[in-house]
């Protein structure tokens, strides 16, 4: 009896999960997102540019971990990050993941007000929020 | 808009259906067992003496132990009453269960969010995970 209502109660709450998913999915946040998103996707040169910038930060905070960055390849990557950051595409980009996790925020509020559970923390992987 | 306290503005998110499929998810939760089993865990959890003295043994072992680190003093007794006082304390009925049904409830938080990312093709938990302070 009681294993049939623990069943029963976890597929309603995976259907209200469901639901509520397919609301947020007609949110303008959403679909903002998802236009912002594609027009991301569809500039290949703009992705490679930033695939590239990444990966030159990346090499260059493992250079600096170890102590020998060289200083004018830390500014120039700096200059290569601000120019970026003016562009029309990721400024939209980014404008419109915030407001998706904005709203992913406050439902996430919601649910650890609703339970005591902090939900970030429960959807963390095992080892810690941060792991 | 209020949700269990929180403030869902529809104009800014473009729906109002988002606060009300919320507060259904909520309410769902809430009257879930692993939840309403934790909630119970944890009000046994806070309010009870034994666990509350326990803490304070832990607490004051530990204590004991940095001041004999902090003075090189290496007192093996201090180190197996620490083990002691951790052991009652994780052995303690209450503290148990409330590991135990925080543990059932997190797994349903997690399949509630892994429901709604096959919805989003986004991992929303995972978006407010990486916002956190730790």
């Amino acid at each position: 009896m009681a294993m049939t209502q623990t069943v029963e109660s976890g597929a309603a709450v995976r259907e209200r999960a469901r639901a509520l998913a397919q609301t947020i999915e007609q949110s303008e946040a959403f679909r903002a997102y998802k236009v912002a998103e594609a027009a991301l996707d569809a500039d290949a040169a703009l992705g490679s540019t930033l695939a590239a910038l990444q990966a030159r930060d990346q090499e260059l905070g493992q250079s600096q971990a170890w102590g020998g960055a060289d200083p004018t390849e830390v500014r120039a990557v700096q200059q290569e990050w601000q120019d970026l950051a003016t562009n029309p595409i990721l400024v939209a980009h980014a404008a419109a993941r915030e407001n998706l996790i904005a709203l992913f925020g406050e439902v996430a509020v919601g649910i650890t007000e609703g339970t005591g559970i902090d939900f970030g923390s429960a959807c963390a992987p095992a080892g810690g929020c941060c792991g | 808009m209020s949700t269990s306290g929180t403030t869902i503005d529809p104009s800014r998110n473009g729906l109002a259906a988002v606060p009300e499929r919320l507060r259904e998810l909520v309410q769902a939760l809430r009257v879930a067992p692993a939840i309403a089993r934790f909630r119970a865990a944890e009000e046994r959890f806070r309010g009870d003496e034994d666990v509350r003295a326990l803490q304070a043994r832990v607490r004051a072992c530990h204590e004991q132990l940095q001041r004999a680190e902090r003075a090189n003093r290496h007192d093996p007794r201090l180190f197996q009453d620490a083990r002691e006082a951790q052991a009652l304390l994780q052995g303690h009925p209450a503290v148990a269960e409330f590991v135990a049904s925080r543990q059932d409830a997190m797994d349903l938080l997690r399949d509630v969010n892994e429901a709604m990312t096959e919805v989003l093709g986004v991992d929303l938990g995972g978006s407010v995970r990486r916002a956190c302070a730790c």
